[in-house]
């Protein structure tokens, strides 16, 4: 199986992404009693991202660009993109009703490595309650520790055969246990046993390029270029 | 092919979802559909265990359109899968015989709003494969890429009956037909375009009257 490429740190700068889900829909155009039926054959869906004016912001930068592009074989290698979905992660709050987010950890002495980066940690805690089935729709989230989820926030799933998967809910409910009962789309692309982790703050999704020219720009010398990429989700054949 | 209640209630709205179902019966079953990603149909006529995983997007791009007829012609259509890897050319190319004479099935599911099959699959036709082919067009310009074809020829049960196909007993056709089977390995020893050659009544039965009146005059004599 190939290792999928992680789309670096220092690549994180686009000015705007776009994500979707595109798929297949069919119609025979009007009927006899007026109506335009339509048909969908394309089981869900597949993810398609586009990263819009990727800030590269130095000249090492760049190389990581030009290296990912190479080593992306014009779309045969799949690539983990993340997705940013910054103002609807679920944070817990404080006392004062703001958002715990994410710091940089210093040492224990308060000081931090010499670039000035700390330690990362997730704040948002969550796994999944029993056992999910390939192509469900349906999972049961508990959140050890996390604000309310209220729809339309976006999560992502790692399996062994899959990789890392993104999903976008639907709708929630909560059951007598506390934890939240969850519609999502797509369909689960793999297996998902219980106490699998779920990620609300750090999503990836195993894709590829959407065509070889995706990551292709134009030469420009000051100030660097802001180029685009576009992906499209890769499955992993069973 | 009967639809349960669920699936007419379905079908009798405005928007409905479905799966397509293909299987290509080699002795390993090449089990694909439309759809995206893995999916376990479950039980029906040909997924004995329940258990079988089909294979979507990017197998099989499209299923052409077919028709069930009666007092028709009998069809053969063409699966196109664009867009293939060369090493699928190089395998497809080796193992082109083998999937000759072998089934084709179509199907169809139809799912709910959650994308769940909502019955068994019904399969709706059935064929034979014939020939695989592939096709290599290079791009036209030094920026465009090189697209590979594979088309799999799929004939209906009479598709060969003005075209024969394996119509001849010899034993290449048997054993393609059923490996192991040796009937008609002895065809090769039968001598073929041979005349036979019916005898001439009239100069035979002058023969025997020469003969008869021989014998008759040697008698009276």
């Amino acid at each position: 199986m190939t290792s999928p490429i992680l789309w670096p740190p220092c690549l994180r700068t686009e000015n705007s992404n776009a994500w979707r889900l595109s798929g297949n829909i069919a119609g025979p155009g009007g009927t006899a009693a007026g109506t335009f039926p339509v048909a969908r054959t394309d089981g869900g869906g597949v993810w398609m991202a586009s990263l819009n004016a990727v800030g590269l912001v130095n000249l090492d930068a760049l190389r990581c660009w030009n290296a990912i592009r190479t080593a992306s074989r014009g779309g045969v290698i799949p690539v983990y993109v993340p997705r940013k979905q910054t103002l609807l992660q679920p944070y817990p709050l404080d006392a004062n009703n703001r958002q715990i987010t994410p710091r940089q950890i210093p040492h224990s002495d308060g000081s931090f490595f010499s670039d000035g980066c700390g330690y990362h940690q997730a704040v948002i805690i969550a796994a999944t309650v029993g056992d999910a089935a390939l192509r469900d729709t349906t999972l049961t989230i508990v959140l050890a520790y996390g604000g309310p989820l209220r729809g339309g926030e976006s999560f992502a799933i790692y399996t062994d055969d899959q990789k890392w998967r993104v999903y976008d809910i639907e709708t929630v409910i909560i059951d007598n246990n506390g934890n939240s009962v969850v519609t999502f789309s797509p369909p689960l692309r793999d297996d998902v046993p219980g106490g699998t982790a779920v990620d609300f703050e750090d999503l990836f999704c195993t894709m590829r390029l959407e065509k070889m020219d995706a990551m292709d720009y134009t030469t420009e010398f000051f100030p660097l270029p802001s180029p685009n990429a576009s992906f499209v989700e890769y499955l992993y054949p069973p | 092919m009967d639809f349960t209640g669920g699936e007419l209630a379905i079908l009798e709205g405005n928007a409905y979802n479905i799966g397509i179902f293909f299987q290509l019966q080699l002795s390993t079953v090449q089990r694909l559909w439309l759809g995206i990603g893995k999916i376990k149909p479950g039980i029906n006529a040909y997924d004995p265990l329940g258990t079988e995983v089909y294979s979507g997007f990017g197998e099989l791009v499209d299923v052409p359109a077919f028709q069930q007829l009666i007092n028709g012609t009998a069809e053969r259509i063409e699966f196109v899968c664009n867009g293939v890897s060369s090493k699928i050319i190089s395998v497809a190319a080796g193992d082109a015989g083998t999937v000759r004479c072998k089934p084709v099935l179509i199907g169809i599911g139809i799912m709910d709003t959650d994308w769940r099959l909502v019955a068994p699959v019904k399969w709706c036709w059935r064929g034979v494969a014939d020939f695989l082919t592939f096709d290599i067009v290079p791009p036209s310009d030094p920026s465009g890429a090189t697209l590979r074809t594979l088309k799999l020829s799929v004939g209906s049960l009479l598709t060969g009956r003005r075209r024969r196909g394996l119509s001849y007993y010899t034993d290449q056709d048997q054993e393609t037909k059923y490996p192991g089977d040796t009937f008609c390995s002895r065809a090769v020893e039968y001598n073929q375009l041979i005349q036979k050659v019916f005898p001439r009544f009239a100069l035979l039965l002058g023969i025997m009257s020469s003969i008869a009146a021989d014998w008759i005059g040697q008698s009276i004599c």
